[in-house]
């Protein structure tokens, strides 16, 4: 055997190194939080697999015609993907809650107030401005929306801050709460807020979706793509005419896109690209952004709450941003640690609802503002 | 010192237009709301004259004279044809009585699982 043959044979030990090699064991840890602690798992377990993938020595996969480099052309390249999960998210949910009570948009407003905050701490860390906006677009807590916005703004931070994004949102139960229970007293967090539920014609939640997109798209034209997509998956799901193309947008085309999507943002993670300093720094400011946004939701809520004439309970302030279930169920079980009998989450829900279209239309502004388009 | 001020623009016309947009969107779906409401039910119905409460129990009229059946006979078939069903479910292997006219889901899974555990040939101590 030539000593040639005996190079081609060994080129894969051969070109390993060591930032690949990190990167291998930060996408198994990927994989393990996946797979062990169930967090979002069906996010960071293609994730995982891509940046194990395209770490790999010598991978084929990220090469010029290879399948991850294919996929991120296809539809992260240029925002396809993000958009076909909003049409599935929009098939998802439900904005009845926030119909029921349509003040609640205001606090999916106050959610927001972590973008912006978060940008002007990576401006003085030393981040330029459009790596600043899609840093603070962490702070939508919005999956998708931070992918959008960054980029367009600042792809080759992609990687860290897709992953920052989702690993924070797994990480909601565990962010929130303590935050809630610093800004509130026992007597705010005791406060009972009566429901009743009001009967939503199919006229009205048809027209939501229409009102919505016609409303956003002709004041922010840069939050179009986002919030169109969004609402033709809620106008599908709420005209119950097109119940295949429903179930199709919130099964095949959800599930086949988020593999796409985790698959292709994972081989984004490359060791030379990924392993920076300004990765850390990504980290520690997406989660800074959750803890703002937690912070100035729930002090909207107490500002509502003195409005009110004290009825109105501020932990639903922390429900109005967009990761949607999660806060407000978070919501609701702060609230029944003080009182077993207090029930918040349809209020909760209508904030978090709220914060679904608020992040959105947040990240439109933000394009708008940076001159984006 | 340039860019604390580019923040700071940023996140008051940013919140700003946030929050602008969606009070907008706030009074719109509150106009819907006021616009678009169901009629009470209530209302509608104390304005009308008053209905007799139907019975309890809706009584049941089966036609037995144009069938030239009685209603001992029909009774006696109803009961047949719940019975032979309750058989064909008895008999019916446990992979096979997951559907109508089959058992319960979880009376065949533990069917199955008993017997899985009757014909293991080791027992873990």
């Amino acid at each position: 055997m030539s000593e040639e043959t005996v190079r081609q044979l060994l080129q894969g030990i051969t070109s390993l190194t060591w930032p690949s090699v990190v990167m291998m064991v930060v996408g198994l840890t990927l994989i393990y939080l996946a797979v062990k602690k169930e967090y979002e798992p069906l996010l960071l377990l293609p994730i995982g697999a891509g940046c194990l993938l395209a770490n790999l020595p010598l991978s084929p996969l990220i090469g010029e015609h290879g399948l991850l480099k294919a996929l991120y052309d296809m539809g992260v390249g240029n925002e396809l993907f993000p958009l076909f999960i909003f049409i599935g998210i929009g098939a998802m949910t439900d904005f009845g809650p926030l119909l029921e009570n349509p003040k609640m948009v205001l606090l999916g407003a106050a959610g927001q107030f972590g973008i912006f905050l978060t940008l002007i701490l990576a401006l003085l860390l030393g981040f330029d401005r459009n790596e600043a906006a899609s840093i603070g677009i962490i702070g939508a807590i919005d999956g998708p929306t931070s992918i959008y916005v960054s980029g367009k703004l600042a792809p080759h931070l992609l990687g860290p801050i897709t992953v920052a994004a989702y690993s924070y949102m797994s990480l909601v139960p565990i962010i929130m709460p303590p935050v809630m229970r610093l800004l509130t007293t026992k007597k705010e967090r005791l406060i009972r807020m009566p429901y009743s539920q009001r009967e939503i014609t199919q006229r009205t939640r048809i027209l939501f979706p229409l009102i919505v997109t016609v409303v956003v798209g002709t004041l922010v034209p840069f939050a179009l793509p986002l919030i169109g997509m969004l609402m033709l998956g809620n106008l599908m799901r709420e005209s119950k005419v097109v119940e295949r193309l429903t179930g199709a947008s919130q099964n095949e085309l959800a599930n086949v896109v988020t593999l796409f999507l985790g698959l292709a943002i994972g081989s984004t993670m490359v060791g030379a690209d990924f392993l920076r300093l300004s990765t850390l720094a990504i980290l520690g400011l997406g989660l800074i952004a959750f803890v703002l946004d937690t912070a100035v939701g729930v002090l909207f809520g107490k500002l509502m709450n003195v409005l009110s004439g004290g009825h109105f309970n501020p932990l639903i302030g922390a429900a109005g941003i967009s990761a949607f279930p999660m806060a407000a169920r978070v919501v609701q079980k702060e609230a029944s640690k003080d009182d077993f009998e207090n029930f918040l989450l349809m209020h909760a829900m209508g904030a978090n609802a709220a914060g679904q279209v608020a992040s959105v239309v947040a990240g439109g502004v933000l394009l708008a503002l940076m001159g984006a388009g | 010192m340039d860019n604390l001020g580019f923040g700071l623009y940023m996140t008051v016309f940013g919140m700003g237009t946030v929050f602008a947009l969606l009070s907008l969107l706030w009074l719109v779906l509150w106009l819907i709301g006021r616009l678009d409401r169901v009629p009470d039910a209530n209302v509608a119905t104390a304005s009308e004259t008053p209905v007799a409460t139907p019975p309890r129990t809706p009584k049941v009229v089966v036609d037995a004279a144009s069938g030239a059946l009685t209603n001992d006979q029909l009774a006696a078939i109803a009961i047949a044809v719940i019975t032979h069903a309750e058989v064909r479910r008895a008999q019916a292997a446990p992979e096979m009585r997951a559907h109508q006219p089959g058992s319960h889901l979880y009376a065949s899974r533990w069917v199955d699982v008993g017997r899985g555990y009757q014909n293991r040939a080791w027992r873990r101590k």
